[in-house]
């Protein structure tokens, strides 16, 4: 059973329909890349994974459980919005750290407000980011590449059982780059459920068991890594060539 | 002579200080309650915005005459009382209106200057509302307003003179009163040095906390 299945989720802003029939599976372990041009809708199929949007048709289920039924369940509260959220992450384009907390604490805070000490738990995430070093530093004081792990160290301390990544390199130069990827490899390598939106193609190839093409709010393609090298649909085409350009 | 000046101009600041003081004491949380109206409550912020403007596009001498003489004019009876105490209550009533719109304006901007970022990251890691206000939120905006704040508050140490024209005996009106009395000048000029030393009190005091949020931009 798939520890994630999404089922013709849709949703509109105003009358613009800026997902239509998404469906997809994840299995337990797996890195999911989704490629698309800008303005495809990648962000607002996180953001609906995430509950920061409700999608407002369709269903998610976890396990083979319903969480989310659009058809009944669109009137849910913060607080129950807050309770399914905890199954998912979410890593931001621009990291979000807070900034009057040290990369320690943006890390021990949520946990710390729900009562649980996780210094220690903490501490070795952030060791296992390379932040050995920066734990006390303020956001301000770090680099951006930094900052983003420091942020995936944050969203990761709460044991979430699909990670979410919003194109978590594109506010970064292409050395800064290069160390997020490596702890976001690290993370496939130890089989941690993900999501990942991406232009970093090379990237994709090399992490991704599925890979879903997105294109004006429908996925257009859907396989696995090898996908990447063989795309059918002529606008998957022409979307990875223009970013060959690059 | 130059004591029994400094003793009357120490009793004017004295009225001078408790209008200063109790003016911050309640135009703040008035302040941070018609922001919060403002930003939440849609029905309410047509009129609250409506308040502000007309407090922010009138001088407050001309409020502090409407506050006063308003309620009797309109209403037919004096609602302040009698005596100092009235007209200090009425000077206080108009102070207290018109700061907490000032300070509306500054803890909204502030309040609003918070990327949604922000709020969406205390989201997604299962922080609640009010834990997301109380513990990402707050010290933020405290940060902002900081410095607007210190400038309103340094001002209405000399707006507080305003109040004489309903005839609260602050410092300005001892120092003028010695010009009835006894021909001289020199004391009213001379509460300027109460103003320099209370705002430069102010200053540091504001620059402490300044400087105390300063570990984080
Ligand atoms: N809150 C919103 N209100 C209205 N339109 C939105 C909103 N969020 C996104 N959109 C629109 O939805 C489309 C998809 O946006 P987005 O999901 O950000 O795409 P991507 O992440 O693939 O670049 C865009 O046309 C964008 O303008
Ligand atoms: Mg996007």
């Amino acid at each position: 059973m798939a520890l994630l299945e999404i089922r013709k989720l849709g949703k509109s802003f105003g009358d613009k329909k800026i997902l239509k029939d998404i469906s997809f599976e994840l299995e337990k372990g797996q890195t999911l890349s989704i490629i698309g041009s800008s303005g495809s809708g990648k962000t607002t199929l996180l953001r609906c994974i995430n509950f920061l949007e409700k999608a407002d048709e369709g269903t998610m289920s976890l396990n083979g459980e319903i969480i989310y039924d659009a058809a009944k369940d669109q009137d849910f509260k913060e607080k129950q919005l807050g309770l399914i959220r905890k199954h998912f992450g979410l890593v931001f384009q621009q990291f979000n750290l807070f900034p009057q907390y040290t990369a320690l604490e943006n890390v021990t805070l949520a946990s710390r407000l729900q009562g649980k000490d996780i210094k220690e738990k903490a501490i070795g995430l952030l060791e296992q980011m390379g932040l050995a070093d920066r734990m006390d530093y303020y956001p301000h004081q770090l680099s951006g590449g930094q900052q983003q792990r420091v942020a995936i160290a944050r969203a990761m301390a709460l044991d979430p059982d699909i990670l979410c990544f919003d194109e978590p390199t594109s506010a970064l130069d292409p050395l800064l780059t290069s160390e997020v990827l490596r702890v976001i490899r690290q993370l496939a390598d130890k089989k941690m459920t993900m999501i990942i939106v991406t232009h970093e193609i090379a990237f994709a190839r090399l992490v991704s068991d599925k890979v879903i093409f997105m294109d004006d709010g429908q996925i257009i393609e859907k396989g696995d890594a090898s996908l990447i090298d063989n795309p059918k649909d002529e606008r998957t085409r022409h979307f990875l060539s223009s970013l060959d350009e690059r | 002579m130059f004591e029994t000046v400094t003793l009357s101009l120490a009793r004017g600041f004295m009225m001078t200080l408790r209008l200063f003081t109790l003016t911050l004491l309640f135009s703040l949380p008035l302040g941070l309650l018609i922001a919060s109206g403002v930003i939440t409550k849609k029905a309410l912020s047509y009129p609250l915005r409506f308040l502000i403007w007309i407090i922010r596009g009138t001088p407050l001498m001309l409020q502090l005459l409407v506050v006063y003489y308003g309620p009797g004019i309109f209403l037919g009876r004096n609602i302040w009382g009698m005596g100092d105490e009235g007209r200090f209550i009425a000077s206080l009533a108009a102070f207290v209106i018109n700061y907490a719109c000032y300070f509306a304006e500054i803890f909204r901007g502030g309040i609003q200057s918070i990327p949604v970022g922000q709020y969406e990251a205390g989201r997604v890691l299962g922080l609640s509302d009010k834990q997301i206000f109380r513990n990402i939120v707050l010290l933020q905006v405290i940060k902002k307003i900081i410095p607007p704040i210190s400038n309103e508050v340094i001002t209405l140490v000399k707006d507080t003179s305003l109040a004489r024209v309903i005839a609260v005996y602050e410092i300005i009106w001892s120092g003028q009163s010695f010009i009835k009395s006894q021909g001289i000048i020199w004391p009213l000029f001379y509460t300027g040095i109460f103003y320099l030393l209370f705002s430069g009190l102010l200053t540091i005091l504001f620059d402490r906390m300044e400087e105390r949020l300063s570990y984080f931009v």
